[in-house]
């Protein structure tokens, strides 16, 4: 079902991607031949969360607080981010061109303007931005929001640290 | 490119939602990489389907590197100064 998978998607939190609602899967190329499927509930969401498996992709000691790296877990490459001691995972691969993108060699912040501080520009996200080694696209690793086209954003995986092993959860 | 190398083993394609196109492995619908969001003001077709474009040549063509090698833009980018 092609929204199992996809509800990764609805976490992503200040609203730029809303939830999609029913999930109608359309193969490629085939767009308007929606194929009807029911809607999960909070129960099969919740059992589909669980079999998603959990992969050992090595020991803590691995991912020192600040410190990223990519490994590969099943048949995609995915980069494990440890910002302060919380673990995030992105795919290792950048929309633009395809670059891989979690092999940047350090994180960053980013300038941000609002209206609550007259927008006048601050430092923000500290440790928390990613670009794309080939053409320099940024990247919030929490929620995998683009930060030049807020429209695209990465799959996030869930990392999760257990008995001194760092697993990601696909 | 070494298969080892690869950052998606197989070919990408994208699937269209009410709300979105994401990315997903070819051999797998369910297993997305990138989603776009849909807007009247953003090409999210266009920005989906060259990601997939982009990366299936890649394989095909055997290429570790990227179509634009970085730091490059087209001639056009820059005005005319004379």
């Amino acid at each position: 079902m092609a929204s199992k998978a996809r509800k990764d998607n609805e976490e992503f939190e200040n609203g730029a991607f809303a939830p999609t609602g029913p999930h109608d899967q359309h193969s490629p190329g085939e767009a308007g031949a929606a194929r009807q499927e029911p809607v999960p509930d909070e129960a099969d969401l919740a059992a589909m969360a669980r079999e998603r498996k959990e992969h050992v992709v090595g020991d803590v000691s691995d991912f020192s607080e600040g410190s990223h790296r990519v490994v590969t877990v099943g048949r995609r490459q995915i980069g494990i981010f440890n910002i302060n001691g919380e673990f995030f995972g992105l795919p290792n691969v950048c929309p633009h061109q395809t670059g891989p993108l979690c092999e940047g060699k350090t994180t960053t912040g980013t300038l941000m303007a609002n209206e609550e501080n007259d927008w006048k520009f601050e430092w923000a996200y500290e440790g928390e931005i990613v670009a794309c080694p080939w053409h320099g696209l940024e990247y919030h690793i929490p929620t995998g929001r683009c930060l030049a086209f807020s429209n695209i954003k990465l799959r996030t995986y869930e990392v999760l640290v257990e008995d001194g092993k760092v697993k990601v959860r696909v | 490119m070494d298969e080892l190398d690869l950052q998606v083993v197989g070919k990408l394609a994208v699937v269209e939602e009410e709300a979105a196109f994401f990315v997903v492995r070819a051999d797998d619908l369910d297993d997305w990489l990138v989603r776009v969001e849909k807007a009247s003001d953003f090409p999210a077709r266009e920005w989906a389907e060259n990601m997939v474009h982009v990366y299936n040549r890649r394989l095909s063509q055997q290429s570790a590197g990227p179509p634009t090698p970085p730091g490059t833009r087209p001639g056009s980018y820059h005005p005319d100064l004379e």
